[in-house]
């Protein structure tokens, strides 16, 4: 049981990483990942609604009538966001406005339905919830990742603005790496978006050559 | 029945309750959560106009934070006006207030004037109304920049502040007196409070919305 976590773990986090090895989800990576906060509220988001939606598929896959599960999918997914969607306007009214419409579009994130389709419909509720948080913390880490190294190019900072997600504590609490004149507004732009993750990429197939 | 016809029937109806559970949770969840979301979207839209709302002023306080509860018999006729003050070193440099008049055509008229500490009124702002649509809401600056007309207007400046009609200069649109009037006579006994009082309309009394 326990070599099986941990191997369900390397799996999820490096051998099939979604982005960097299954390409999956690229849309909203490659958008909201201008600077490391934002990238780190869609993962944590997109997280969430992750794990919720497996562990539910995961419960009701013996009342899931086969022929139809895309659309019991797609119908549980699309109501886990409007959830999110609606509490997150509520409580985290400025997160959510710099997120915009990305949250809705989680739905149509294909991790989220591959995860539900290859994973949660043939496991435990326990086991799902594990694929789904691992899943979380690969996509979570190159999000951040690819958020920083753009952030730290086009704006000379690191997590600035973690107050958004965290409370004004956090108000100042972020990195300079480059003077304000030194930055690269490339890196923001959509292609610094493709460069760097294809750099990411082109590093993860490096370390893993065999 | 054939068996592809039953499937078919039990399959459409699994989907139409697995929908009905789906829609019920999110209809739940929106109506808990509206008021709620209703106030940080108002408070959160109100928080960037103030921040427009002093052209040229320097402060270095934080705005939000100075909202002090007035209310006086006459003015504010039992209800409590939100006062804002803007400081620059200990001194008060701008105030924003949100203040309203009952005598619109359509009921309460929402205001939000803010006034230099020369006691000129820098911006008006119309929070909420429900003037006539095509004749009282004409001073809406989406229809017309009537409200620009109180730009820089104090009581020293304007020799009768009232509109044209009452022998002022505030012009107004033919056939909708009512909003005009009441807007420039609320903007007007404010601005003769705020000359009477001056800083001692910031009272001690916190603003509940503040945590």
């Amino acid at each position: 049981m326990f070599k099986e976590i941990v191997e369900l773990f390397k799996q999820d986090v490096w051998k099939n990483n979604t982005i960097l090895v299954q390409i999956l989800g690229l849309c909203p990576t490659l958008a909201v990942t201008t600077t490391a906060v934002t990238a780190l509220g869609l993962a944590l988001t997109t997280t969430i609604v992750l794990v919720i939606s497996n562990v539910t598929i995961s419960m009701c896959r013996r009342i899931i009538i086969p022929e139809v599960r895309i659309p019991s999918y797609i119908l549980i997914i699309s109501t886990l966001v409007a959830v999110i969607e609606i509490l997150m306007q509520t409580f985290m009214f400025t997160v959510y406005e710099s997120m915009g419409i990305f949250i809705s579009l989680i739905v149509t994130n294909c991790i989220i339905i591959s995860h539900a389709e290859a994973y949660a419909m043939k496991h435990t509720p326990f086991m799902s919830f594990l694929d789904a948080l691992f899943v979380g913390i690969g996509y979570t880490a190159i999000l951040i990742l690819v958020g920083s190294i753009r952030e730290a190019i086009g704006f000379g900072t690191v997590f600035q603005g973690l107050n958004k997600l965290f409370g004004e504590y956090f108000a100042d609490k972020y990195l300079v790496v480059l003077p304000a004149d030194k930055t690269l507004i490339f890196a923001i732009l959509p292609p610094g978006a493709f460069i760097t993750i294809a750099l990411i990429i082109a590093l993860r197939n490096f370390l893993s050559r065999s | 029945m054939k068996p592809i016809v039953k499937g078919s029937i039990i399959t459409g109806l699994y989907l139409g309750i697995l929908t009905c559970i789906c829609m019920s949770i999110i209809v739940t969840v929106h109506e808990k959560t509206y008021e709620a979301y209703v106030k940080t979207a108002e408070k959160e839209r109100l928080n960037k106009q103030m921040a427009q709302m002093l052209p040229g002023i320097k402060y270095n306080n934080d705005l939000i934070k100075s909202c002090k509860l007035y209310s006086d018999e006459a003015l504010t006729n039992g209800e409590e006006y939100e006062f804002y003050t803007a400081y620059k070193k200990g001194r008060p440099v701008g105030y924003i207030i949100r203040s309203n008049t009952m005598k619109g055509y359509g009921g309460a008229i929402e205001l939000m004037t803010s006034i230099n500490a020369k006691g000129e009124i820098l911006e008006v702002v119309i929070v909420s109304q429900h003037e006539t649509p095509g004749l009282g809401d004409r001073v809406l600056p989406a229809n017309s920049n009537w409200l620009q007309e109180f730009k820089g207007a104090s009581l020293y400046n304007r020799k009768n502040f009232a509109i044209t009609k009452d022998g002022g200069d505030f012009t107004y649109v033919t056939g909708a007196t009512v909003t005009p009037r009441a807007i420039v006579n609320a903007e007007k006994s404010l601005l003769e409070y705020f000359s009477k009082k001056g800083n001692r309309m910031i009272s001690d009394k916190r603003c509940l919305t503040d945590e």
